[in-house]
């Protein structure tokens, strides 16, 4: 990883981000894809409607392997409650604190957990994070 | 037939945290967590964080545990008891020498580094060299070496300049122990707070987000498990403790006699029994060389702390002279 993110310095055509500061992933304030809608099923599990992806590779994909225009993924008790808190004015931070007092769980275990289920639901595009007012990424 | 633990008094205030590794101890502020942790009782390097910007380091180096293992070692103890010879005295270290060492500037960082040394302090049971330097950030520590258990133990707080480095550096030395206490260690780490006789050597150990696992052996082949399960209320929804405990208790032997009974005043499952077979009799021969009572017999407790929402098993295979070794771990455990 250390190699990736000095390659990514020096080469900066690569597009490597450099790896996160840790009260700067804390201050970030996630916010659920708009375009997903979700429902809670009687043991109170999200199950998330995901649309197929709308850009040029979504289209290509879609054609050759007959992707349905809607996914549907369940979530788990605890990821179910991670993504309620995914509303745009929470701060990771906050949603940490919040978790770490409902299932009574040291808050850095909780931010392990946290931070890995996040990232792992941004890279699915399931999430985003809003820098300031209005402005998300 | 139900049996009751009672829970031990916590000695320490309950919201600060409390640390335990290889017979070191000592109390921190609430919601400092450990980071690093070393295998070896012999020497090693623990390291704490705060959730802001400071950080405790203590490094500990045990002079005896690297003695070679050899015949005349061993022979040594009775060679002398027969000669009525007193052991060596231990050759005392020299603290400032190891502190110089340790604040030797280092690089570009540590040009900037000043310190100041406070001359050796001596009592009754340690020589210690209280130390603080300031530059990219400030700390207060202090170095000494124990009298009784000849460790050598090195702990700094470190912080930036707004920090209360003082004041945690002063809570975490009042109360540092460098040692067990009446033959036991005080193994504590993420709310789990259990302890292991002193001559158990840690083998194995898991630290995982919602899982810790601690696993020890002991001189003739007794081995102590020590399992911490966060999330209790969701991980155990769909099973009974005695389900749980049959999923998760894998020292278990075939046939051992499973009992409901309580621990700390929480429902739990207690089990014994005696391993059997051809492995367990060659396990017992193997472990014959060292004593004449194989560990051959297994006692186990799973319980749920609704309080900490966590759910904890303690699993021993043990000899039959160490009948009540399960009590003595549950009476030293802490789950809430």
């Amino acid at each position: 990883m250390r190699i990736k993110h000095a390659a990514g310095r020096y080469l900066p055509f690569l597009k490597i981000a450099p790896p996160a500061d840790r009260d700067a992933v804390r201050r970030l304030r996630p916010l659920r894809n708009p375009a997903i809608d979700y429902a809670l099923n009687d043991a109170g599990e999200a199950i998330l409607s995901v649309p197929r992806r709308k850009d040029r590779f979504g289209k290509i994909m879609g054609v050759l392997v007959r992707a349905p225009e809607v996914r549907t993924v369940q979530l788990d008790e605890v990821g179910t409650f991670v993504w309620q808190l995914c509303d745009g004015t929470r701060t990771v931070e906050a949603i940490v604190k919040r978790t770490s007092e409902e299932y009574k769980m040291s808050r850095r275990e909780v931010e392990i957990s946290v931070t890995t289920y996040l990232q792992m639901l941004t890279e699915r595009r399931f999430v985003g994070f809003v820098q300031k007012a209005g402005k998300s990424t | 037939m139900k049996r009751s633990v009672s829970a031990r008094e916590r000695s320490d205030d309950a919201p600060n945290t409390l640390v335990g590794w290889q017979g070191l101890r000592f109390v921190l502020p609430p919601e400092w967590n450990v980071t690093a942790v070393p295998m070896s009782a012999g020497s090693g390097y623990l390291k704490i964080d705060s959730p802001g910007t400071m950080f405790a380091q203590i490094r500990w180096l045990d002079p005896g545990a690297g003695r070679p293992n050899t015949l005349l070692g061993m022979l040594m103890p009775w060679i002398r008891s027969a000669l009525r010879r007193p052991e060596a005295p231990r050759k005392n270290m020299d603290l400032q020498a190891q502190l110089e060492r340790f604040l030797k500037p280092k690089g570009r960082a540590g040009k900037r580094l000043e310190h100041k040394v406070r001359p050796e302090e001596t009592d009754a049971d340690r020589r210690s060299v209280r130390f603080s330097w300031s530059g990219k950030g400030q700390a207060q520590g202090k170095i000494w070496e124990c009298r009784s258990c000849g460790r050598v133990v090195m702990a700094q707080v470190v912080g930036e300049s707004r920090d209360p480095v003082a004041d945690t550096a002063a809570l975490m030395f009042a109360n540092f122990c460098d040692h067990g206490v009446d033959g036991w260690n005080t193994w504590a780490l993420y709310d789990l707070v259990a302890a292991a006789p002193e001559e158990y050597r840690l083998v194995s150990q898991k630290l995982m987000s919602g899982y810790l696992k601690l696993s020890f052996r002991g001189a003739s082949g007794e081995h102590l498990v020590i399992e911490r399960w966060g999330l209790a209320n969701v991980t155990r929804k769909k099973f009974t403790l005695s389900e749980w405990f049959a999923t998760q208790c894998t020292l278990a032997p075939a046939r051992c006699a499973v009992e409901e009974g309580s621990v700390m005043g929480h429902a739990a499952v207690l089990a014994a029994g005696k391993q059997t077979g051809p492995l367990a009799m060659l396990k017992g021969l193997r472990d014959a060389i060292g004593s004449w009572r194989p560990a051959n017999r297994y006692d186990a407790a799973v319980w749920e702390c609704e309080e900490s929402n966590k759910t904890y098993a303690v699993q021993i295979t043990r000899s039959s002279k160490s009948e009540s070794l399960l009590q003595q771990v549950l009476a030293r455990c802490e789950c809430h």
